[in-house]
């Protein structure tokens, strides 16, 4: 049976999600939303990857991790981070973060420096999203949601094309 | 027979046509998206009928949709097929159906021989 990998990529109120079965086999996608009430955004993270774990029975989960300037932020960021963590542990199943300059690196080799230009060459390795592509945004533009699959099979693509150093749940702390 | 849920490609096959569970429902005359929903969760299997269906909107093997369904049931064929020829191999040679019996036998060996040099 093919591995399967759940590529995450997290924002202060939603997910982004891709399914990958190898390298090559897109699954699944899209995006979950989990509110901003810090009180409950534990529960509410638990509950999307709970669903997701359980649909996709996935071998390993990738999270990008950042650091944010404000502290508030970086601290909602790390508990979701560690929630997900929780989750996967729960359901035997690897956790790998990856940090933004690894991604960016995998990339930046293969000459796609902007999120546009990386979105756009996921698009014509993956045809299925290619509908899904959002127009390069001006900067006044705020981000398209769809990005967020973008973002999250970049993370899956860098993580299994890997010739980068990871840490893995054992190394890291959350 | 049952069998465990299995992992299916129903959702990966809708997902890159564009369509949505309500779409795919209204194309194999379901009323709302929950059997569809219920097909992709592998919480019930479809009847034959609609797995073909599946296979004429999404073009591609019943086999290769429900690929994990089809592997469990594979396992458990191969497993009753040597129970089978384990049974019939320790039949008596003085049955009444004696030559039946070793017709059954050869083509479970023919079958596993087949099946190896695959």
């Amino acid at each position: 049976m093919p591995k399967r990998l759940l590529a995450l990529e997290i924002r202060a109120s939603r997910l982004g999600f891709a399914v990958l079965e190898g390298p090559a086999r897109l699954l699944d996608w899209g995006v979950r939303s989990f509110g901003e009430q810090n009180q409950k955004i534990r529960s509410a993270v638990s509950d999307r990857i709970i669903t997701l774990l359980a649909f996709h029975n996935p071998s390993a989960v990738v999270v990008r991790v950042r650091k944010y300037h404000s502290n508030d932020n970086n601290k909602k960021f790390l508990a979701i981070v560690a929630t997900i963590r929780a989750e996967t542990k729960q359901n035997s199943t690897r956790f790998f973060a990856l940090t933004t300059r690894q991604v960016r690196d995998y990339f930046a080799m293969r000459g796609k420096v902007t999120k546009h230009d990386i979105a756009m060459s996921l698009a014509n390795q993956f045809e299925e999203l290619s509908w899904k592509l959002p127009h390069r945004r001006k900067a006044f533009q705020s981000e398209a949601p769809a990005m967020l699959v973008f973002d999250a099979l970049a993370n899956g693509v860098a993580f299994v094309e890997r010739k980068i150093p990871l840490s893995s749940s054992g190394q890291q702390r959350f | 027979m049952k069998y465990q849920a299995a992992a299916n490609y129903l959702r990966a096959h809708r997902k890159k046509s564009g369509l949505s569970q309500r779409d795919v429902g209204r194309l194999l005359g379901y009323k709302d998206s929950g059997p569809i929903s219920r097909h992709e969760r592998a919480t019930s299997t479809p009847p034959l009928a609609t797995a073909l269906a599946y296979e004429l909107i999404f073009r591609a093997p019943v086999a290769a949709i429900f690929a994990g369904t089809r592997d469990a049931i594979a396992r458990d064929v191969e497993m009753k097929l040597k129970e089978m020829g384990a049974m019939l191999g320790s039949r008596n040679s003085r049955d009444r159906n004696a030559n039946l019996i070793a017709q059954k036998l050869s083509w479970v060996s023919e079958r596993q021989k087949a099946r190896s040099n695959n």
